[in-house]
């Protein structure tokens, strides 16, 4: 065993963390997430983790996008440097369409149905070249493909692999969507807690392997959620599943009141200002190693545009998109 | 059984052994013409048989290697087998006569090699006569008289500045096949040492919708265009789509060492293998939507990038208002097959 590589001289810690420090100082490898509310708390690094926690439908992977999305536009793709979404929930055309809803403004709804008008064709084929030329790759399946691969973590791990090798690129970040959804058979653990652990282990090695930022979404036991009349998640919460709460680095938490219509109505104050609205979604810094946590930042999402926005600006931008289409077609 | 080649011959059906090879023959004057069954074209007129000093032969304009010759040729090349196998395929039996059999193959080798060197004696001999004519320069021509011929050209994104470059033009009544007129608009086609090879007419009114491009003669092969000739199979990035139209729109939005290259139709992927290897790393292949497979057997082929997009290239740069860092960014963002 190479002793060397695992225990450190004084002077060897002293000269590493400093260099640690310079490094942070002009990092260019530290992405924001993109969101106003959060960039003061939360930077994506290099080799770490970051879980989301959310319940069924409370904007997980909508928001994961959209920070996706957003680091893409910071990374070097002159360079080859690519952001992946790995998904075993969407398959890549629904996937794709919440980018182009978003790039576009046609309500996804509209692009779901194929009720996509005449005067918004170019509007589509803009955002269409928009998200080719967004260096965000994504790892899952097709629709025309006829059958759901249901990859493990060693497939993903195999995919990284041959987009580093055969692509030529640098993987800057990586989002995996969501913990549940993973094939868990190549894990060989009987036990399912056990099982998810070494998924966590697979996603934190995939980190340190090629040094990207991970984000891992994780669904939230509706058990557990509805007990409560604040549903915020919490990161204790995860435990049953996996070992959640050790392996990420930081971890947020997302959830929109306006879908807790048994315990909140419309209106409703929260705190500090905050008040219930159909487009309020909460999203809390559960953990942050060296950071600060149990932040709670509001935002608005409007899930028809897969956008967000600073919180109370949601309507009004609603009201000014639809106001845009009307205009347009006429 | 004694061996004569005429009696072969005699007893060849050439038209039933391409109609059972799978070509559909649609007579045209005193010939028949089909897509052709060897290499499984899509070109309708690509394959010819003809009648001469009364016995039918066959040709191939667009295949790769098939060429031409009689009915034993085409059971050669349609069954796979050498001359005495194709001779006893349409005999129905085993020929014995090996001293004349050999002698016979021998001398019709020669003869094959004097027809493709006369061939091609024809070929440069059309392309001489076109350029003494310089067809092209009075089609170009034409455009100073012509608006709609402007006009057009610009609507497909091709202004008037880039219409001179490449030396477009137009012909107002061009006779397709001896079948029916049509206006077109002619791409005059040069290979990298700036000869004219051939010129492309793109039929305004044809026929088939489908059908879109005609030699200014019959016999002139097809060649890929290249945007920048003199530049050869090279550039910093190389496009590689059908079309000629496509290849020019998207020199419009490029960078000035890119080169752009128009294939004549799928069939041509393949010749472009040998020309594009030393350069893979910077070749794109951009295939038409639903019309992949033959590109991506280049792409794979050359291992370079291949990018799909909704609709074809010219459509999509046009309607998206496309600039050139966009056209770079896509071509980083493709995969490599």
């Amino acid at each position: 065993m190479d002793i060397d590589k695992f225990v450190f001289s004084p002077p060897q810690i002293s000269t590493a963390v400093t260099n640690s420090i310079e490094d942070a100082r002009t990092d260019p490898t530290m992405l924001s997430l993109g969101l106003p509310a959060l960039n003061e708390f939360v930077m994506a690094r290099k080799d770490k983790v970051i879980g989301l926690l959310g319940d069924t439908s409370q904007g997980k992977t909508s928001l994961m996008s959209e920070i996706a999305r957003n680091m893409s536009t910071q990374i070097d793709a002159e360079h080859g440097e690519i952001g992946i979404y790995v998904t075993w929930e969407d398959n890549m055309e629904d996937f794709g369409m919440g980018d182009i809803a978003n790039f576009s403004k046609i309500p996804l709804v509209s692009l779901y149905n194929g009720q996509v008008k005449e005067h918004e064709f170019k509007k589509l084929m803009q955002a269409a070249t928009e998200r080719a030329t967004t260096p965000l790759w994504i790892i899952g399946h097709s629709e025309t493909s006829g059958m759901r691969p249901q990859l493990t973590m060693t497939d993903v791990c195999e995919a990284v692999e041959w987009i580093v090798a055969k692509q030529g690129r640098k993987v800057r970040f990586m989002c995996g969507d969501y913990l549940q959804r993973i094939n868990r058979r190549d894990t060989n653990e009987r036990d399912t807690r056990m099982q998810f652990s070494a998924i966590m282990d697979a996603w934190k090695n995939l980190a340190l392997a090629y040094h990207p930022s991970v984000f891992v979404g994780s669904q939230v036991s509706r058990d557990k959620v509805e007990k409560h009349k604040w549903r915020q998640p919490q990161i204790h919460w995860a435990m049953e599943t996996s070992n959640f709460e050790h392996t990420c680095d930081a971890a947020l938490s997302v959830w929109m009141p306006s879908k807790s219509n048994d315990a909140w109505k419309m209106g409703d104050q929260l705190q500090d200002g905050i008040t219930v609205t159909k487009e309020l979604l909460l999203v809390e810094i559960l953990k942050q190693k060296k950071g600060a946590t149990q932040i709670l930042k509001a935002l608005d999402f409007l899930p028809e545009y897969s956008m967000f926005l600073p919180y109370g600006r949601g309507e009004a931008m609603r009201e000014r998109l639809q106001r845009e289409a009307v205009n347009n077609a006429i | 059984m004694r061996f004569d080649v005429n009696a072969v011959l005699q007893k060849a059906d050439l038209l039933a052994y391409v109609e059972r090879a799978g070509g559909n023959l649609k007579k045209n004057g005193d010939r028949y013409s089909c897509a052709c069954p060897l290499h499984f074209g899509d070109n309708p007129t690509a394959f010819s048989v003809y009648q001469k000093d009364g016995r039918y032969l066959w040709n191939c304009f667009t295949g790769p290697g098939c060429g031409g010759g009689d009915a034993i040729t085409f059971i050669q090349k349609f069954q796979n087998l050498n001359f005495k196998q194709a001779c006893e395929w349409i005999m129905g039996g085993q020929i014995e006569d090996s001293e004349t059999m050999l002698r016979t193959a021998q001398e019709r080798l020669r003869q094959a090699e004097l027809e493709t060197i006369a061939a091609a004696q024809r070929e440069d001999a059309r392309r001489q006569q076109m350029r003494v004519e310089e067809r092209h320069n009075l089609y170009h021509a034409n455009l100073a008289s012509r608006q709609w011929m402007r006009e057009t050209w610009t609507s497909w994104g091709i202004d008037e500045g880039m219409q001179d470059f490449w030396n477009l033009g137009g012909c107002d009544d061009f006779f397709v096949d001896g079948e029916y007129h049509t206006p077109t608009l002619t791409i005059p086609v040069e290979n990298t040492d700036g000869e004219l090879m051939t010129i492309q007419h793109r039929l305004i009114n044809p026929k088939n919708p489908k059908d879109k491009y005609r030699p200014d003669r019959k016999g002139l092969h097809a060649h890929p265009f290249l945007t920048v000739p003199r530049m050869g199979y090279d550039g910093g990035i190389i496009w590689v789509m059908e079309g000629a139209k496509k290849a020019m729109v998207t020199w419009t939005r490029s960078d000035v060492d890119w080169q752009c290259i128009g294939v004549p139709g799928q069939e041509m992927y393949k010749h472009l293998i040998e020309k594009l290897r030393p350069v893979a790393s910077r070749v794109i292949v951009v295939p038409d939507p639903k019309a992949e497979t033959k590109a991506l057997l280049l792409a794979k082929e050359l291992n370079c990038r291949f990018l799909e997009l909704p609709q074809k290239i010219d459509d999509h740069i046009l309607m998206t208002e496309m600039k050139q860092d966009q056209l770079y960014k896509l071509f980083q963002q493709s995969r490599k097959v």
